[in-house]
């Protein structure tokens, strides 16, 4: 037990210091640890290809 | 079997830090302040891995572009002069082992904080070093949580061993100051579940504070609660969180805790606070005899200095007993306190340095945060800065009984301070389209120059 927790703190300290150092950042890792705002926003087409399936 | 896993995760990072800096800084607060080369067995246990990290990092920043200028303020001059105060008093020390051992571990963590405004000038880098501190102290914080609602018969809290925060007392403050940046993240994220997980480490590390038996870290968690509900908006809510968090508390915490606690009440007549005072006066009296360099490093802990400088009046004297020890004998003693710490090691002098350094930082988080509060897509900046301020607070009240002037985090701290304040400088010069730009392009951190307008404003 004492071990999975010392192995989860790990590797979620290295995934923080992975998604604060990479030059793109994946977008699982945004998830995680970004800030709200951070979203990226919607672009045009993306907001039309969704518009488009809604009707 | 731990070594074999923490090595590859440590030389990811060593890669790293070769192609982004900035995760050589991260990888260095987290040797720092979770301290896993402690929590392992084999050879890599005893390898100067934080040494290997920072000169990886200090020999990247000379060669990176993606790095940016300190701005020489105010309190860049109070940090340089304090740095050259307490190497006067290491050079003039009364014990110079215990002196430049303290001094070599102080100028390496103050080279890490100077080293965050340099290369963590960006809104996601700041993010993550939070993040890094935030999971670093957690660690500690949510087990001992745990431990403490699980065991619940008197077990003390602790951290590891041979490191800064093994003292229960040490271990309630470093749990204290991260609980404010715990809440940072909780407001900044937008996943729910990453939202619950932090609050439910927030309330497993205040369990983790009580669960140290720490008098101080109780004070300092009743200052930060009462400050933050002052200041808070949301009085109602927090009300009923704080009630969330007491009444399990009351319910489940030992009777030999509310003992313990209990005794705050006659503290002058405790001999844990007589042996303080008595701390506290040595400490004083270095300073008195030596105003200008004080006694060095740790000087109270040196059994000769502290007997001399105690003029025969230490409780020690006629209490402690050590064998083949000559008469009046007091052994050596930590100062017990931030404030009397700095005074005795470093005199008047540097003691006013010290505290203007800390003061100045709270007043440009105060600055940095009036700013940040003109641009609405600054209010994590906002955020963050309130929240600092409570954990200096926690550091003010809680320190007055502990000898922690010297931890990492007051120092991560400034830095963070400091790399904030250059973003709002450049922010008010380029524009924020400037700061988003940073954060995005990869090519600015290649060149290190600015380029046409990002897509994303962040």
């Amino acid at each position: 037990m004492n071990a999975i927790y010392f192995a989860t703190g790990c590797i979620l300290v290295i995934l923080a210091i992975y998604w604060g150092s990479a030059e793109s950042e994946p977008a699982w890792l945004r998830e995680l640890f970004g800030r709200a705002a951070e979203k990226k926003p919607e672009s045009a087409e993306a907001a039309a290809r969704k518009k488009q399936r809604r009707w | 079997m731990r070594d074999l896993f923490l090595g590859p995760l440590l030389l990811a990072i060593l890669v790293q830090t070769f192609r982004a800096p900035s995760a050589g800084v991260l990888g260095w607060t987290w040797l720092t302040l979770m301290t896993p080369q402690k929590l392992i067995w084999g050879i890599l246990s005893s390898a100067p891995l934080n040494l290997i990290l920072a000169l990886a990092t200090l020999v990247m920043v000379v060669f990176t572009k993606d790095r940016k200028k300190i701005a020489s303020t105010g309190i860049v001059t109070v940090w340089f002069l304090f740095v050259v105060t307490i190497t006067a008093s290491t050079i003039f020390a009364l014990n110079h082992a215990l002196a430049w051992d303290g001094w070599n571990r102080v100028i390496k963590v103050m080279l890490l904080g100077l080293l965050i405004p340099m290369l963590m000038g960006t809104p996601r880098r700041i993010h993550a070093l939070i993040w890094v501190i935030a999971l670093s102290l957690g660690y500690f914080g949510v087990k001992g949580g745990i431990f403490t609602l699980i065991m619940g018969s008197g077990a003390h809290v602790i951290g590891p061993a041979d490191s800064q925060l093994v003292d229960n007392n040490n271990l309630a403050l470093a749990l204290c100051l991260s609980l404010p940046l715990m809440n940072y993240l909780r407001l900044q994220t937008g996943r729910h579940a990453v939202r619950m997980g932090l609050l439910f480490g927030m309330v497993a590390t205040t369990f983790g504070v009580l669960g140290t038996f720490s008098r101080g870290g109780f004070i300092g968690l009743g200052v930060m609660a009462g400050y933050l509900w002052w200041k808070s908006s949301r009085r109602f809510a927090l009300a009923i969180g704080t009630i969330a968090v007491v009444v399990p508390a009351y319910l489940l915490m030992p009777a030999s805790w509310f003992d313990r606690m209990g005794t705050l009440k006659e503290a002058s007549s405790q001999t844990t606070f007589l042996t303080r005072w008595d701390a506290w006066t040595t400490s004083f009296n270095i300073a008195v005899a030596r105003p200008l360099t004080g006694g060095g490093f740790n000087a109270s802990q040196d059994p000769f200095v502290y007997q001399h400088y105690s003029y025969g009046k230490s409780i020690y004297a006629t209490t402690l007993t050590t064998p083949g020890a000559p008469a009046g004998f007091t052994g050596g003693h930590a100062a017990h306190s931030i404030y009397f710490e700095v005074l005795g090691d470093h005199g008047f002098a540097g003691f006013g340095l010290y505290f203007i350094l800390l003061l100045s930082t709270l007043s440009l988080l105060l600055r940095v945060r009036k700013e940040a509060r003109k641009i609405p897509s600054l209010k994590w900046i906002v955020e963050l800065t309130s929240m600092l301020q409570v954990s200096f607070l926690a550091f003010f009240v809680s320190g007055i009984a502990l000898s922690m002037a010297y931890y990492d985090l007051v120092y991560i701290f400034i830095g963070i301070a400091l790399a904030l304040d250059g973003m709002i400088r450049e922010i008010k010069k380029n524009g924020q389209q400037a700061m988003a730009e940073t954060e995005s392009s990869p090519a600015v951190a290649k060149t290190g120059k600015w380029r046409a307008p990002a897509l994303h404003a962040t």
